[in-house]
């Protein structure tokens, strides 16, 4: 321990929990979580609330022409139709699926706003049981939407992670190769678990945004985007959701045509809350290309139109991690 | 989410980490915001960009910056270092070396004030609650080199403040 640290302790002198403050604080929160989601009452008015998701849907898709609707289901259904036909071909023993995800997010500091760029490898064993290995890059990419470069901004170094069954944040008594999972992790058992039915992978993705973001229809296409993208869905899989996609009462085609990190593919999106949220998606091989955030109001000295998100997704099949 | 679970796993470091910084009442406060926060914007959490640890650090600071706003941080820690300096003084072991010991840590708190609130942030989550570069990335949502840069650039301005000294890594 180095004499700065040292004294940051005695200027900081450590505290010990209390545990009557902590079950305190544990009992206000529990409580008040419920409160605001109470389970009760979600289950009893199941019936109730379907009802009304399906009132709604009709209401709200009179705001667009039918033939935007007939489009969207017919660019999804033939997207899940190719998919259908094209299932991934499973990997050799010995081989990887490599994964590549490129993103760009926004980083907000007090002087300035930029766009930055990361790439995600993750390299996936035939027997996804064994050690997956994930490499993240800063990609140096920065783009200045407030201000500009500052002394701080530099670029990171690689960085690599590696776990059994791509759990490289393993917690204390959880078993990595039988985690749950969940829309933003889909682990084998998640992806095992969910439905290949459209509708009622649609009610699923409906109930488990349910209060979740600032527009309904909106967090269905993020959930459904954020498994899209992690690239470990099988193909029977992504068809479904994207048949459950065409269910979703205000998704729109964006853009006809648009490319997205050199890949050209239609966009489908949801205008909610200040911005427009797309999954961008080949409509004629259905592989899922990626997803993107534009600003459609200004937003914190940001102006409507701008970028502010976005990640594609390619994979193939590698010999070797590296 | 299991949101009791997290809640056994993260509040007792969670509670050490803004108790040291905001003493404990207010630290019982901002540890029930920060699970209540998680909860509302748990979709917002991405498991890929790091742990789960990190973001609820991340949520913790922004709410420890509005609460050290609305409670003039400077005010409390010159406070803080006036009672310490009381003990010192009134205390037997008098020493010339002892008092030299306070002015230093006067210093350095003074130093720690004038610091941007991002600097501040960097610096106490990993001295005090021992986050690591990429965890601290992931709480502030800012580029790990950041991190690192302004780590660098804080320990040295703070070096500066404290008696010269064997080497320090």
């Amino acid at each position: 321990m180095s004499d700065l640290d040292e004294a940051l302790r005695e200027l900081y002198p450590p505290a010990e929990p209390d545990a009557l403050s902590l079950r305190r604080a544990r009992a206000r929160v529990l409580h008040k979580s419920r409160s605001r989601t109470p389970r009760r009452v979600l289950a009893a008015a199941a019936v109730a609330v379907l009802i009304a998701i399906a009132g709604a849907a009709v209401v709200q898709r009179r705001h667009h022409p039918p033939g935007a609707m007939v489009e969207v289901a017919h660019t999804l259904s033939l997207a899940a139709d190719a998919q259908s036909q094209n299932p991934d071909a499973p990997v050799p023993a010995g081989r990887y699926r490599y994964i590549v995800t490129h993103s760009l997010s926004m980083a907000y500091g007090p002087a300035s706003s930029y766009r930055f760029g990361m790439r995600f490898e993750t390299w996936v064993p035939a027997d996804p049981d064994g050690e997956w290995v994930q490499r993240r890059t800063d990609t140096g990419e920065r783009t200045y939407l407030v201000g500009g470069p500052g002394p701080d901004d530099v670029r990171a170094e690689p960085e690599t992670w590696r776990g059994r069954c791509g759990d490289f944040f393993p917690q204390p008594g959880v078993d990595s190769c039988d985690r749950p999972g969940n829309w933003q992790e889909p682990t084998a058992s998640f992806v095992d678990d969910l439905t290949r039915d459209p509708r009622r992978l649609f009610d699923q993705l409906r109930r488990e945004t349910d209060g979740h973001g600032r527009d309904p229809d909106q967090e269905v296409l993020v959930y459904a985007a954020d498994a899209l993208r992690s690239g470990l869905l099988p193909a029977d899989l992504r068809a479904a959701l994207y048949r459950a996609l065409a269910l979703l009462p205000a998704l729109t085609i964006t853009e006809r045509t648009t490319t997205l990190d050199g890949h050209t593919g239609t966009a489908l999106g949801i205008v909610a809350a200040g911005e427009r949220r797309e999954i961008v998606i080949d409509p004629v091989t259905g592989a899922f290309i990626g997803e993107r955030t534009r600003l459609t109001a200004d937003r914190d000295g940001i102006p409507a139109g701008t970028v502010v998100g976005s990640s594609s997704v390619t994979y193939r099949v590698v010999r070797t991690v590296g | 989410m299991n949101l009791a679970a997290v809640f056994d796993e993260h509040a007792p470091g969670l509670w050490r980490y803004l108790a040291r910084q905001a003493g404990a009442t207010a630290a019982e406060d901002l540890v029930a915001e920060t699970f209540l926060a998680a909860w509302q914007q748990r979709a917002d959490y991405r498991a890929e960009l790091g742990s789960l640890r990190a973001w609820l650090y991340g949520i913790a600071t922004n709410l420890l910056r509005r609460h050290h706003r609305t409670q003039a941080q400077q005010t409390r820690m010159a406070e803080r270092l006036a009672g310490q300096r009381a003990e010192a003084e009134d205390g037997h072991d008098r020493t010339a070396e002892r008092l030299d010991a306070r002015t230093h840590l006067r210093q350095l708190a003074a130093a720690i004030a004038a610091l941007s609130d991002g600097d501040r942030e960097v610096l106490l989550l990993s001295s005090l609650a021992g986050l690591e570069s990429r965890e601290i990335a992931v709480a502030l949502g800012i580029p790990e080199g950041t991190v690192r840069s302004r780590m660098h650039r804080v320990r040295r301005t703070l070096r500066a403040t404290l008696p010269a000294v064997k080497g320090e890594s």
